[in-house]
C-alpha cells in the first residue's frame, strides 16, 4: 500500500505563505491509540437462544452469535444488562426503541418533535409530544475528550448509518449535548461522499492544486469566522449558542487541514471503494456496512479519529432480508412470540454479526505496531432492546470484541442479572475507562445507575 | 372572528400616523403603518396548550398589543439552500452542480414531521466540510464561463472595478441585504488572495467560494439592539426574506429587495400584496415540498416493493406517482378552487398512461398527466398510490401505519407511548385477514390504548393494495372489508363504510382545518407552536374559517399574524 505523502503535499501550501505551525509536532507516539466502534443492530434478539451453555470460559454459543466463534479469545459476552428507562419520569422517557435507540446518550427525552410516544395525563388529555434526549452520546463526548487531549486527531467522531434518509427519534443514536439539550447529530449514510469527506485533502497528488485549494479554503474561513463573530454579539442567547457551534465545526475543519494526519502511519493510504451504487436501496445494506468498515479501519490507521458510532439500522428497523429468504420486515418479525417468528429474528441476528466479523477482519488486516488495528480497538455490540416481542429492556446481550490493547480480560462470559451495577450507563463507564479516562466512573442521567457509579465488575 | 377584526382595525388604523423606524428610516408619511408595542397596554392571554384529544383551544378576543411567539434564528435548509442558489445562479450547469452537491448533505433532524425546525438546524462539523467541498463545486462551475456570472468586463489593471461591482451586486443577492462596509471588505480580501496569489478568475472563485459559506446567507437572522422593547416591528428588509421563504422557500427576488429599499414593504398590506403577487408566481408551487413532508412523501423515493408480489413496482412508477401527487396539488391550489375540502375529497386526479394502467381508469395514452375523474371509492389526495403506499410493507398494505398518519397528520393527535413491558402475545392465527389480526391484538389492554386509534381509521383504505391499486382482495385472498370507524374525534366520531366515507368526513370537518392551520404555521415558522401563539393562530385559523378553507387565503392569512409582522425580541 502506498501511503499518502501529506508531508509533501504540503510544501507547496507553505510556498505561498501559510502558517504551518504543526510541521513541528508531526513526531509519533510511540503506543497506539485507543479507539472504539459502537456497532448498533435493531429489534433485540431471542434472550432464550444466545447460549447453550454459560460458564464463564466454556461458554457456547447458540445459534445467531455462532459466527462470532472465531474471535471468542477477544471477546467478552455480557448479558443481564439493564437499560432501566422505566425509571425516568413520564414525559421525560420515549418508548423503549426509541428511548433505548438513545441508550448511547443516556439522558432523559426532551418534548416537542414527534406525535408517536410520550405521556398523557390519567384522562387520556395534554399528551407531550416526546423529543430527543437531552445530552452528549458516549461516541461523542468521548470523542471531544480525545480531540481536546490530541489536536493531531480531526474527527471527533465518525458516526454511520446504512440505509433511510430521513433522520428522526427511531435512527439517530449520536446525539451532541451538551446536557440539557436536544441535540441529534444526523448519521452519514453515503459512504462514497463519507469518504470523500473524511479523507478530503489526501486525495490530491498536484502540489499546486493542493496550495491554491488550502489557500481557497484558509481565505473563505477567515471570512467566515469574521462574520461568524460580527454577529456573535447581535444575537439573543440561544441563537449565539447555534453560532458557537458553527465556529466549533471551522476549527475541526481547520485542524483537519492543518494536521499532517497519516504520513507516517505505518497502515496509511488511500481506498479503492470500487463502482457506485444505489446506497438507500435495502438490498445493498451489506455492501454499504462493508464499505463502512473499510473506512471506520482506514480512518484508525491514519488516526484521523478513535471514536465511531456504525448502526447497521435505526433503531425499530423493518428492513426485509430476502437474500435469506424472509418475506417480512425486521421489525414486523420481531413483534411476534411464536417459534417461526423467533427463528427468522435468529437467523437475521446471524446475519448482523456474520457481516459485523468483516470490521473485526477490516482491523485485523492492518498491521500497526506489530500487532494490528483489531488489538488496539474495542468494538462494542448494542441493541435498543433485549428482546423485541415484549419490548423489554433488562436483560440486554452486549458483547466486547477486539484485543483492546489487552484491557479486558477476554474470552469470557459473564451475567449480571444479579449484580447491583448492571446498567447500561455501567457500561459505558467501562468504554470511558479503557479509553483512557480512569477517572469518569458515571455518565448519563443518575436515575439510569441505581446500582450505584462506576464501571461494571470483573472486566478488566 | 371578531377578535381578528379588532386586530386588523388595530394594524389599520391605530398606526395611521406611525413611522417606521427600519434601519435606513425609511417612512412613508401617507401610508397606514404598523402600531408600536405599548408597554402599558395589556399583554395577550397565555393559555396553556393541551394536544388531545382537544389539541387546540385558543383564546376568544385577543389583547390590544401585538403579541409574537418566538422567532428563533433560521438556518436555511437543504430545500432552502438549494432553491436560493437555483434562484440566484441563473446558469443551468451551475444549477445542475448545485442540485447534486446538496443532494449529498446530510439529512437534517426532523421535528414535528418537517425537516426545517429551527432548533435542530445547525451547522456541526459534517455539514459544515459539505457545505465547503459543495462550494468549492459550485464555485469552480460557475466561473467556468465569467462572461455569464460577472455584470462587467474586467478592464486590465483595474480589474478590482469590476470586482466590486461583482461582490456588490452578487452579495446581495447572496445576503439579502445590501452589504455593509464590513461584508464588502471581506469579500474583497477573499477576491485580492485569489488575485493576488492566481489570476482574475481566481479572486471571483475565491469570492463565490467564501461568500457560500458565509453565515449572512447560510442564517436568516433578525437582529435586536440592545435596550428594545420586548415586540418590536418586523423591518422591510426582514420582511422581504420572511416572505420569500415563506411562499416561495428561497431567496427574495428583486422585485421584493426592492420594494424593501424603496418603502414599499412597510404595512400590513403591503405585504399582503407582495403575498399575493409571490402567490401567483409559478415559484409558489414549492409548496409542495410542505404538502410532501407533511404526508411523509419523500419516503415514496425509496420504497421498495416485494417483485414477485407486485412485478409493475418500479422507478418509473415511483415518479409518475409522485407526479400526480404534486400536478394535482399545483392544479388544486394554484390553478383551482384552492380549497383544502378539494385538496381532501376532490373526484377527480391527474393521471398519465402509466398511473391510467396502473390504476386501471382513466384510459389516458402518453406521458403527460390529464385530468381524471375517480370512480367510486376514491377521492382526493389521501386516497392516491403516492400516498398511501409510504406507509404500507414490502409486501402488504399498513392498516396501522395508513392509520396512525390519519390520527397525526390529519388530525394533530399524540399516539401515547406503549408501557415498557409489554406481555407476550399468544400465538396469533395467520390465516386471519390484517384487520382480524389486529382486532385479535386489540384484545390485549395494553395494545388497545394505542391501536384503538389506529386500526379502525386504516381499515378503511384496504381496498387500496400497497402499490395504489384498487382491489377486492387482500394479500391473503380475503374479501377486503372497508368497515371502520372514527374515534376520540371533537365532531366526526362515528362508523365509516369506506376510505371515500372517511375522507368526505375529514374533508369538511373543522379540526381537520385547524390542524392542517397547524401543520402549515409549525413548518413556516420552523418551531413548536407555544401559547403565545394563541393570538396569531386565532387569527389565522378565522381567516381560514370566513374563506371556506382556502389554502391560497391561509397563506396570505400566515403573512398577516402578529408572529409575522412583529418580533418577540431577543437582543444581545
Amino acid at each position: 500500500m502506498r501511503p499518502f505523502n501529506r508531508r509533501h503535499l504540503l510544501k507547496g501550501a507553505a510556498g505561498i505563505g501559510l502558517a504551518l505551525p504543526w510541521l513541528e509536532s508531526m513526531a509519533q507516539t510511540a503506543t497506539a491509540p485507543r479507539r472504539v466502534v459502537f456497532v448498533f443492530t435493531a429489534n433485540g434478539d431471542q434472550i432464550a437462544r444466545r447460549f447453550t451453555t454459560k460458564t464463564e470460559t466454556g461458554f457456547v454459543f447458540d445459534e445467531f452469535l455462532a459466527p462470532l466463534e472465531p474471535y471468542r479469545q477477544n471477546l467478552l459476552v455480557m448479558e443481564g444488562i439493564h437499560k432501566y428507562h422505566n425509571r425516568l419520569p413520564d414525559g421525560e422517557r420515549a418508548d423503549g426503541h426509541e428511548q433505548g435507540g438513545s441508550a448511547l446518550a443516556p439522558w432523559r427525552s426532551g418534548a416537542g418533535s414527534f406525535p408517536i410516544g410520550g405521556t398523557c395525563d390519567a384522562n387520556g388529555n395534554n399528551c407531550q409530544l416526546i423529543g430527543y434526549v437531552k445530552g452528549p452520546s458516549v461516541d461523542k463526548a468521548i470523542g471531544d475528550r480525545v480531540v481536546a487531549d490530541n489536536p493531531s486527531v480531526p474527527q471527533r467522531h465518525l458516526n454511520f448509518r446504512v440505509g433511510g434518509n430521513n433522520n428522526n427519534i427511531w435512527n439517530q443514536s449520536a446525539h451532541a449535548g451538551p446536557e440539557g439539550t436536544q441535540a441529534p447529530i444526523p448519521p452519514e449514510v453515503n459512504p462514497f461522499t463519507a469518504y470523500t469527506r473524511i479523507f478530503s485533502g489526501l486525495d490530491f497528488t498536484g502540489q499546486a492544486a493542493l496550495a491554491r485549494r488550502l489557500a481557497m479554503k484558509q481565505s473563505a474561513l477567515d471570512l467566515v469566522n469574521a462574520e461568524l463573530n460580527g454577529l456573535k454579539p447581535k444575537l439573543g442567547v440561544a441563537d449565539r449558542a447555534r453560532l458557537e457551534l458553527h465556529t466549533e465545526s471551522l476549527r475541526d475543519i481547520e485542524r483537519g487541514l492543518m494536521t499532517p494526519s497519516g504520513t507516517e502511519k505505518e497502515s496509511c493510504g488511500p481506498l479503492t471503494l470500487g463502482a457506485g451504487f444505489d446506497h438507500l436501496n435495502g438490498a445493498n445494506f451489506d455492501k454499504v456496512g462493508q464499505l463502512f468498515f473499510k473506512i471506520i479501519a482506514m480512518s484508525f490507521a491514519c488516526d484521523l479519529t478513535r471514536s465511531v458510532n456504525f448502526n447497521w439500522s435505526g433503531n425499530t428497523d423493518d428492513r426485509k432480508y430476502s437474500a435469506i429468504g424472509m418475506t417480512e420486515g425486521h421489525h414486523t418479525l420481531s413483534h411476534n412470540s411464536d417459534t417461526a417468528s423467533f427463528d427468522k429474528v435468529r437467523q437475521i441476528k446471524k446475519l448482523l454479526y456474520q457481516q459485523t466479523t468483516q470490521l473485526f477482519d477490516a482491523l485485523k488486516a492492518l498491521p500497526e505496531a506489530g500487532k494490528s488495528l483489531w488489538d488496539h480497538t474495542l468494538v462494542v455490540n448494542w441493541s435498543e432492546l433485549s428482546q423485541g416481542d415484549t419490548h423489554q429492556f433488562d436483560n440486554d446481550l452486549v458483547v466486547f470484541a477486539g484485543g483492546a490493547h489487552n484491557y479486558f480480560r477476554t474470552g469470557r462470559y459473564l451475567n449480571f442479572a444479579s449484580q447491583g451495577k448492571r446498567s447500561f450507563s455501567n457500561m459505558l463507564v467501562c468504554v470511558w475507562q479503557y479509553m483512557g479516562y480512569s477517572s469518569v466512573d458515571s455518565f448519563g442521567d443518575p436515575l439510569l445507575l441505581p446500582g450505584g457509579n462506576g464501571p461494571l465488575a470483573g472486566l478488566t | 372572528m371578531r377578535a381578528l377584526q379588532t386586530t386588523l382595525l388595530m394594524l389599520c388604523l391605530a398606526g395611521c400616523e406611525a413611522r417606521i423606524a427600519g434601519p435606513g428610516g425609511l417612512t412613508e408619511p401617507n401610508k397606514p403603518s404598523l402600531p408600536a408595542f405599548d408597554p402599558a397596554l395589556p399583554t395577550r392571554p397565555v393559555l396553556t396548550l393541551p394536544t388531545h384529544p382537544d389539541p387546540m383551544p385558543l383564546p376568544s378576543a385577543c389583547a390590544p398589543n401585538p403579541y409574537p411567539g418566538a422567532a428563533p434564528m433560521r438556518r436555511l435548509s437543504h430545500d432552502e439552500y438549494v432553491n436560493s442558489l437555483v434562484d440566484i445562479f441563473d446558469i443551468p450547469s451551475v444549477q445542475t452542480v448545485i442540485r447534486a452537491e446538496a443532494a449529498g448533505f446530510v439529512a437534517d433532524p426532523q421535528s414535528l414531521g418537517f425537516n426545517n425546525s429551527a432548533a435542530f438546524l445547525d451547522v456541526k462539523p459534517v455539514l459544515a466540510q459539505q457545505y465547503m467541498d459543495a462550494a468549492e463545486k459550485i464555485a469552480a462551475a460557475a466561473v467556468v464561463e465569467l462572461s455569464k456570472l460577472l455584470p462587467c468586463t474586467p478592464v486590465t489593471g483595474q480589474e478590482q472595478v469590476c470586482a466590486t461591482q461583482f461582490i456588490q451586486r452578487f452579495g446581495k443577492k447572496l445576503y439579502r441585504h445590501a452589504l455593509t462596509a464590513d461584508e464588502q471588505a471581506l469579500l474583497l480580501a477573499a477576491y485580492n488572495k485569489g488575485k493576488t496569489g492566481y489570476d482574475f478568475k481566481t479572486g471571483i472563485e475565491f469570492v463565490v467560494f467564501a461568500a457560500l459559506q458565509s453565515p449572512q446567507f447560510m442564517y436568516r437572522t433578525e437582529l435586536d439592539e440592545p435596550g428594545v422593547a420586548a415586540v418590536r416591528i418586523v423591518n422591510p428588509s426582514e420582511l422581504a426574506s420572511r416572505l420569500s421563504y415563506l411562499l416561495w422557500q428561497s431567496t427574495p427576488d428583486d422585485a421584493l429587495l426592492t420594494a424593501a429599499e424603496t418603502g414599499q414593504l412597510s404595512t400590513a398590506q403591503d405585504v399582503e400584496l407582495q403575498a399575493r403577487r409571490m402567490i401567483a408566481d409559478p415559484k409558489a408551487q414549492r409548496f409542495f415540498n410542505f404538502i410532501s413532508q407533511w404526508l411523509d412523501l419523500e419516503a415514496l423515493t425509496n420504497a421498495r416493493r416485494d417483485g414477485t408480489l407486485f412485478p409493475s413496482w418500479n422507478a418509473a412508477l415511483i415518479s409518475a406517482l409522485r407526479a400526480e401527487n404534486q400536478t394535482f396539488v399545483a392544479n388544486v391550489i394554484f390553478q383551482g378552487d384552492g380549497k383544502l375540502a378539494t385538496l381532501l375529497g376532490a373526484d377527480f386526479t391527474y393521471l398519465n398512461q402509466t398511473l391510467s394502467q396502473h390504476y386501471g381508469f382513466g384510459n389516458v395514452t402518453g406521458g403527460t398527466l390529464q385530468k381524471v375523474t375517480n370512480p367510486v371509492g376514491r377521492r382526493g389526495l389521501l386516497m392516491q398510490g403516492g400516498v398511501l403506499s409510504v406507509h404500507d410493507k414490502e409486501n402488504r398494505t399498513s392498516i396501522v401505519r395508513r392509520g396512525l398518519a390519519i390520527r397525526t397528520q390529519l388530525l394533530c393527535q399524540v399516539i401515547p407511548a406503549p408501557p415498557p413491558n409489554i406481555p407476550s402475545l399468544g400465538p396469533v392465527d395467520q390465516t386471519l385477514s390484517q384487520a382480524d389480526r389486529l382486532a385479535e391484538h386489540r384484545t390485549n389492554p395494553s395494545c388497545a390504548t394505542c391501536h384503538t386509534m389506529m386500526d379502525p381509521l386504516g381499515q378503511v383504505f384496504e381496498s387500496i393494495d400497497a402499490t395504489g391499486k384498487s382491489r377486492t382482495v387482500d394479500e391473503g385472498g380475503h374479501v377486503v372489508k372497508t368497515a371502520g370507524e372514527v374515534t376520540q374525534t371533537k365532531g366526526i366520531n362515528g362508523a365509516v363504510a369506506d376510505g371515500a366515507d372517511l375522507v368526505s368526513k375529514l374533508s369538511s370537518a373543522t379540526e381537520v382545518r385547524e390542524c392542517f392551520s397547524l401543520q402549515l404555521y409549525r413548518f413556516s415558522t420552523g418551531r413548536q407552536e407555544v401559547t403565545t401563539d394563541a393570538c396569531s393562530r386565532e387569527q389565522l385559523n378565522a381567516r381560514f374559517a370566513a374563506t371556506d378553507a382556502d389554502v391560497r387565503e391561509l397563506l396570505v392569512g400566515l403573512t398577516q399574524t402578529d408572529d409575522f409582522l412583529f418580533r418577540a425580541t431577543t437582543p444581545p
